[in-house]
């Protein structure tokens, strides 16, 4: 089996048909097991009784119609319903909950705003659904000591606005930010286009409260960081949610840039782009955003947001510099240069914080503009080091035209964090097998050329099967042993991150699962 | 074969020249149940482990594995000395940020001891800089993290838990760094303030200030109230209450601009120039400032706002303190010869939220935390590693 | 389509909706956190996201139209907040609107089969929001005690002794819900001519509802456009917009006005076809669509209609208008109503006319793009919820500490006030044409507060 190079299939109807792929087979039983829970974990009317008299049962959901939405997340070829949804509004609910599941030996995930493109909301195997959507207080905002205290649930982008006007922002930026969670971006550290220069979640986390598997109530670093200890912190961002359920985060604010310039750079040719890039970040300069996207989404973008891309340019640079207001000029005009060095046809500055805010709009939601291009669409993750990332363009395109699909591309160039998008009509089965193939080999092309499977959507349980091509047999057990120190019986999001992360009473899932080796 | 020689105490030195040979040091240390340790034996002699604990040094594992320095990310093996890697980054224009105190540390130690200095302020720690690590357990396992690309979220992040542990989980053996560029200009300022008033005041600016400082050190000199200088042999506590120490850089023109904001900011203070016998500039103070563990010196990490106030308490009691303002850590001198420095701090910190710790006494491996104990056991089960 | 296909006994609803609509949406979940229902509850279900997929399921066979389903998709505003949000162009509103009428078809269809009479329309649709509504001289006449009771004090008195109370709970709400009704004005006349040079000819559309609780607004509207060189034509025969009727799935009534309606703005000498009540310019402004969804078989169409319709802001930002010279002193709150946010995008017009006003303060507010918890009828339907969104909003408006609070609809407009009232403030809910109109005339605000 070509492992799991399933990307986040955009719709979700029955992509399982006629297909011979493992894969998806393996997403249909998923999805038959959809129709019928078949956990072997028992959910005993004693059980739900006491989750009742925790959340009270208007924050509870049982009943398979209401159940059904929450079977899959942003990632929608794997499906598996929970067999209870609960929504704590508080650390000590979480702690009642997570004990009584304890008890009961009940499997349990985490979820925030679900939007994982890796699966990892997925309730393998059934269980309890912990939605942290009624925790998003933000507690307490201290500029002097550039911290912000804020419960899981939080909307990434909502702590930026309550800092509006202050001079500081939250930095990490996904571009999912409008909807998607502070817990969520703990648990998968997230990035995003400003990353290049500020860093990704765990750059910002000073601290996590979270309830152990165990029902603990523990807390790791603060808003002083942490003492002399281990950095726990560090280790629990990115964690996807299998060390517990995050219930508050100490995060830094970052001070606002004096000053940004914001350009568009053209070009007639994908290698000169990538030459580009690669002078940019060789000539020192680290912008606060190096962005590329392609003809194919330029397209697409110019049709949904009328910003005036040439549309007869191969590929454009969005490069932002920030900082200093006396050293700005200087850097755009380096970058400028260097662009005009490498090849670049134009390279525009946007004059008004109205086209700029465009300019990023259009980016941000170059995703969302693809249905503009085809039915269907699943999008990678994968990383190489930023040299690398002419050859695999190219490798991108001849992997496009070997297989017979559309590939565009936007991405966060100044990472080398690619994200290919395969366009194709999901009806179609036998296209949807090649965009499989396709993703396949980009995905193993990036390990091969010494990079990841993933930069910042996380494994989930979509990637699993690539986790022994990127680590050793070696690294995945002593990843196991870690896993163990926190949720020794697996019952903590089973089937997620590691080839083996599987819980008590999962039997099933091998059963449903030939050739995966997750779950035990 | 593992090279192995006896060291001035007598120790006997291990020095393995490869990852396959730290695991046939570890099988054997299994093996025979002896101990293992990363620490060197430094010249002033602290840190000296016990007769049965063998050590390890990786001197013989000092080379670049790779620097594709376009990538800006470098790869080495553990044993290198810090101050060699700094060398070759600087041909390529390039920096590992990480201020280092020591030219003989090597990058395993400044990684395990999350060694950091004034410049975390402007550059973050080595939490911010590691990408990718191989180290080896307690039961000879060899095991990476991360990898060669400044941004992935593959599998748990044990570059983040090797930061800082100080050799007590496993040894490091390569490392990946993520870079910077160096910086065209850096330019150091220092500012006096006779009044705590005037200096809280300035780093309240300073926290809000329109330059962009890379570090943001004070000192604040204290003598024991008992023992005022009768002369005036130590004219720097009698002379500088309050000290601020401001590091800039960037293009020549944005360092003359941002001194000007600094000038601003620090108003109430009095600017301090060079009288040409010291070397006002950033590296020179990142290097000889000597801000950082000492023996016997407490750590305080406390709240930026209210730093004036701990080192303000501290003086009274006696206590000189310095450390990065900006960050809200202080170094507490021991200069009373009173033991019970800790005692003070902690009572002071109790009041004003922070953590107190001791280089040598509050090892990671010595966290009481259950979950910090499982961790050791996990790695480390049959406690090879000295702490 | 005809009526065995339309009422067909095992109807399967949802099955007329085309199904590249429910593919459209790729299920990434960034139109969540724009939801006014889900931002409340936090439940999936009560999601732009989790009711597409609820209908989706629904229509793939994988789910029965329960209770509980149907639940989660009459919790709906239909704000389509979802739609501003969503990067991939899903039409939300074109979902839920025809499947809201498939369930109501579908619910009558059951009870039919099951041999008892359809309980549909309820007492309460049939003669209120049926019979009551779309009528502007009805609406006059049921409002005439009220305003009577208002000025005698009367209603405070009822509210006081609990006599309101005995009212059915959805009767009081909306006396809960009327404005300070003040003195009657007149009706608008047919015609009012242009002041100054002529620069356009415009319809002005009136509704039903609107003309009753809101002359004063119409009157406004009317000097406003006079003053920027419009002739005014109001035609008598217009009609209500059909929006509840459409909204709650009775087709047939909705037909005939969007044909009533299309026919009395049939002059081809009007440039626009003015509305000033949000909520009715987005119907008027889809009518196409709902033709094609409703009628797709009749030769219906207004197409023509429908493009000559515009929101008086969006107009008069296009026409340029005249400078105001009027100095009105207030720190101004402006809520976007969904109907124009949302449905016809207008955003900056209203607020591009208020600041053009010497001496009016702007303030932004947060949570700018969620709903009120108006919604049309949404607030006699939904009241729970309803009030939850209302006292929402009404905390974030009053955290900028406004003098007047300003909103183009009129149903966000008694949702405000009544809100306002139940929260303790006094901050008068105010159209943007009532201030324009104001400094136009160099009027003082007391004239309207
Ligand atoms: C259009 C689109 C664009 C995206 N762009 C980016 C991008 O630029 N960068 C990026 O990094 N990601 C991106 N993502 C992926 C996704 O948004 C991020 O992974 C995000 O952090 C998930 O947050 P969430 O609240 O939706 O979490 P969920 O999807 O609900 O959960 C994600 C994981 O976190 C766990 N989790 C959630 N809450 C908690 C908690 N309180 N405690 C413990 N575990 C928890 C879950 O169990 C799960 O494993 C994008 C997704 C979409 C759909
Ligand atoms: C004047 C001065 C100022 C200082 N200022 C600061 C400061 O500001 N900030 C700061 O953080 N420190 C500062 N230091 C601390 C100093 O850097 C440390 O004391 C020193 O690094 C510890 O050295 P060591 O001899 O104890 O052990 P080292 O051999 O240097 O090792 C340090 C730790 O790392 C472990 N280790 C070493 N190699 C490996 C490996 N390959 N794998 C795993 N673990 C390994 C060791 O077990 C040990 O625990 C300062 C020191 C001096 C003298
Ligand atoms: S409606 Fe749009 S934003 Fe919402 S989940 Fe579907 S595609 Fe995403
Ligand atoms: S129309 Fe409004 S209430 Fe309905 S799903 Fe969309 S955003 Fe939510």
């Amino acid at each position: 089996m070509p492992g799991g190079a399933s990307g986040a299939l955009a719709g979700f109807s029955d992509l399982t048909a006629n297909t011979e792929s493992p894969l998806f087979r393996l997403a249909e039983s998923h999805m038959s097991s959809a129709e019928t829970v078949t956990t072997n974990c028992v959910i005993t009317a004693e059980f739900l009784k006491e989750l009742a008299a925790v959340v009270g049962p208007a924050r509870l959901l049982s009943s398979k119609d209401e159940l059904l939405v929450y079977e899959c997340d942003g990632y929608v070829v794997e499906k598996s319903v929970p067999d209870v949804v609960v929504f704590p509004e508080n650390a000590a609910e979480v702690v009642a909950i997570v004990t009584a599941c304890g008890k009961h030996r009940i499997p349990f995930v985490p979820r925030g705003a679900g939007t994982s493109l890796a699966g990892g909301c997925l309730p393998v195997g059934g269980g309890v659904m912990i939605a942290m959507t009624k925790m998003r207080q933000i507690v307490d905002i201290n500029l002097r000591d550039r911290y912000a205290v804020v419960e899981p649930g939080v909307v990434n982008v909502n702590l930026t606005r309550a800092l509006a006007g202050t001079g500081f922002h939250y930095a990490p930026d996904p571009s999912s930010q409008g909807a998607c969670t502070l817990g969520g971006n703990v648990a998968t550290n997230s990035g995003g286009p400003h990353t290049l220069k500020y860093g990704v979640t765990v750059n910002h986390v000073l601290g996590v409260e979270f309830v152990s598997p165990q029902g603990e109530l523990i807390q790791i670093g603060g808003p002083c960081g942490r003492g002399n200890g281990f950095d726990l912190p560090g280790l629990f961002v990115g964690s996807e949610g299998t060390f517990g359920v995050v219930t508050k985060i100490w995060v830094r604010i970052t001070r606002n840039p004096a000053a940004y310039r914001t350009m568009l750079a053209i070009f007639d040719s994908v290698d000169d782009t990538t030459q580009a890039i690669s002078n940019i970040i060789g000539a020192g300069i680290v912008p606060a955003a190096l962005e590329m996207m392609d003809k194919g989404i330029v397209a697409a973008l110019e049709q949904a947001f009328h910003f005036g891309f040439p549309l007869d340019a191969e590929a454009v640079l969005l490069i932002e510099v920030d900082g200093l207001e006396v050293a700005v000029d200087a850097e755009a005009e380096t970058i400028t240069r260097l662009c005009k060095d490498s090849g670049a046809r134009e390279v525009r500055l946007s004059q008004t914080e109205k086209e700029r805010a465009l300019l990023w709009k259009c980016r941000k939601q170059a995703f969302g503009a693809i249905g503009r291009l085809s039915p269907s669409y699943c999008t990678q993750d994968g990383v190489v080091p930023r040299t690398k990332v002419p050859e695999i363009l190219r490798f991108i395109a001849e992997v496009s035209k070997r297989h017979d699909i559309r590939i565009v591309n936007v991405f966060h160039a100044g990472d080398g964090n690619l994200h290919p998008i395969l366009l194709f009509d999901e009806r179609n089965a036998e296209q949807v097998k090649r965009v499989m193939l396709a993703s396949d080999e980009i995905l193993g092309k990036c390990i091969d050329l010494g990079g990841s499977v993933t930069g910042e959507h996380g494994i989930g349980v979509e990637k699993i099967s690539f986790m022994n091509r990127l680590f050793t047999d070696e690294d995945l057990t002593v990843m196991e042993d870690v896993r163990k120190a926190f949720n020794p019986d697996g019952r903590c999001s089973p089937g997620k991150l590691l080839p083996t992360a599987g819980a008590c009473g999962m039997e099933h899932i091998e059963k449903q699962h030939p050739g995966r080796k997750a779950a035990m | 074969m593992t090279n192995s020689s006896a060291n001035d105490s007598g120790q006997q030195l291990l020095m393995p020249a490869s990852t396959a040979e730290v695991v046939e040091l570890l099988r054997a240390a299994v093996g025979s149940g002896s101990r293992l340790s990363t620490n060197r034996v430094t010249a002033a002699g602290t840190n000296s482990a016990p007769d049965s604990v063998r050590r390890v040094d990786l001197q013989k594992m000092n080379e670049v594995v790779d620097y594709p320095a376009r990538d800006m990310t470098v790869t080495v093996q553990a044993g290198m000395a810090v101050s060699e890697l700094t060398k070759i980054l600087a041909e390529e224009n390039q920096q590992l940020p990480i201020d280092e105190f020591d030219p003989l540390l090597s990058v395993g130690a400044l990684v395990a001891g999350d060694i950091a200095g004034p410049r975390q302020y402007g550059y973050g720690t080595l939490r911010d800089y590691v990408i990718g690590i191989e180290a080896v357990d307690g039961q000879g396992r060899i095991f990476h993290a991360g990898g060669r690309v400044v941004k992935n979220v593959a599998g748990y992040d044990l570059c983040r838990l090797m930061v800082g542990s100080r050799g007590s989980l496993g040894i490091l053996t390569q490392l990946t760094f993520k870079l910077k560029p160096l910086p065209e200009q850096t330019t150091l300022r220092s500012f006096r303030f006779d009044d705590a008033a005037d200096f809280e005041s300035a780093l309240t600016k300073l926290n809000v200030s329109a330059a962009n400082p890379v570090l943001l050190d004070f000192n604040f000199a204290s003598s024991p109230p008992a023992q005022q200088p009768t002369d005036d042999s130590d004219c720097v506590q009698k002379d500088i209450p309050y000290a601020l120490h401001i590091g800039v850089e960037g293009a020549p023109e944005a360092c003359s601009w941002q001194i000007e904001q600094l000038r601003n900011d620090c108003a109430g203070g009095e600017e301090v120039t060079s009288d040409g016998s010291l070397d006002l500039s950033v590296d020179h103070h990142c290097r000889n400032a000597g801000y950082g563990w000492q023996d016997n010196e407490v750590r305080i990490r406390t709240f930026p706002s209210k730093l004036v106030a701990v080192a303000t308490e501290l003086g009274a009691r006696g206590y000189s303190t310095q450390g990065h303002a900006g960050n809200g850590i202080l170094f507490v001198q021991d200069r009373t010869g009173d033991t019970d420095v800790r005692t003070v701090c902690r009572d002071i910190v109790s009041r004003h939220g922070g953590t107190v710790s001791e280089w040598t006494v509050d090892h990671p491996a010595k966290n009481p935390d259950p979950l910090s104990a499982k961790l050791r056991s996990t790695f480390d089960p049959r406690s090879i590693f000295t702490a | 389509m005809s009526e065995s296909e339309s009422h067909p006994e095992t109807a399967a609803v949802g099955q007329s909706i085309p199904y590249e609509r429910f593919l459209d949406c790729v299920h990434c979940g960034l139109c969540t956190s724009a939801c006014p229902t889900y931002v409340e509850t936090g439940d999936e279900n009560d999601s732009p996201r989790g009711r597409i997929y609820l209908m989706r399921s629904v229509v793939d066979g994988r789910l029965d139209l329960t209770d509980k389903v149907q639940g989660h998709l009459d919790l709906c505003l239909d704000c389509r907040s979802c739609e501003t949000a969503c990067p991939s162009g899903v039409q939300y509103g074109r979902l839920i609107e025809p499947f809201r009428v498939d369930m109501h078809q579908q619910s009558a269809a059951d009870s039919t089969a099951a041999g008892t009479p359809p309980p549909k329309p309820d007492w309460f649709h049939r003669w209120i929001m049926y019979g009551l509504f779309p009528y502007r001289r009805r609406m006059a006449w049921a409002l005439a005690p009220a305003r009577w009771m208002q000025r005698l004090k009367l209603d405070r008195f009822a509210q006081a002794i609990g006599l309101s109370r005995l009212l059915p709970e959805r009767l009081r709400r909306m006396q809960e819900q009327l404005p300070s009704l003040g003195k009657s004005l007149p009706p608008l006349p047919d015609f009012l001519p242009a002041k100054g040079k002529r620069r356009a000819r415009v319809g002005l559309f009136i509704g039903c509802v609107a003309d009753a609780m809101f002359r004063r607004v119409h009157w406004a509207t009317a000097r406003v456009l006079q003053e920027n060189g419009c002739d005014v034509v109001i035609p008598r025969a217009q009609a209500c917009c059909g929006a509840i009727h459409y909204h709650s799935g009775a087709s047939e009534p909705a037909i005939e006005l969007i044909k009533q309606n299309s026919s009395a703005f049939n002059d081809d000498s009007l440039d626009a076809i003015i509305v000033n009540v949000a909520g009715c310019g987005a119907m008027l402004k889809d009518y196409s669509h709902i033709a094609e969804e409703i009628a797709a078989d009749s030769d219906l169409d207004p197409a023509k209609f429908v493009s000559r319709v515009k929101d008086v802001s969006e107009f008069l930002a296009e026409l340029e208008p005249r400078e105001p010279t009027g100095p009105i002193d207030a720190v101004v709150a402006y809520q976007d109503a969904c109907h124009l946010q949302h449905a016809q995008r207008i955003r900056e017009q209203p607020r591009q006319l208020l600041s053009m006003i010497p001496g009016i303060t702007l303030q932004p507010v947060a949570e700018a793009e969620l709903c009120c918890g108006a919604a049309g009828s949404y607030n006699l339907t939904q009241p729970d919820m309803a009030d939850r969104l209302g006292q929402r909003k009404v905390a974030e408006l009053i955290k900028v500490q406004p003098d007047i609070i300003v909103t183009g609809n009129a149903g966000c407009s008694l949702q405000l006030q009544a809100q306002l009232k139940k929260a303790g403030h006094t901050v008068p809910v105010l159209h943007p044409m009532e201030l324009l109109d104001l400094s136009y005339r160099n009027a003082p605000l007391t004239e309207l507060v």
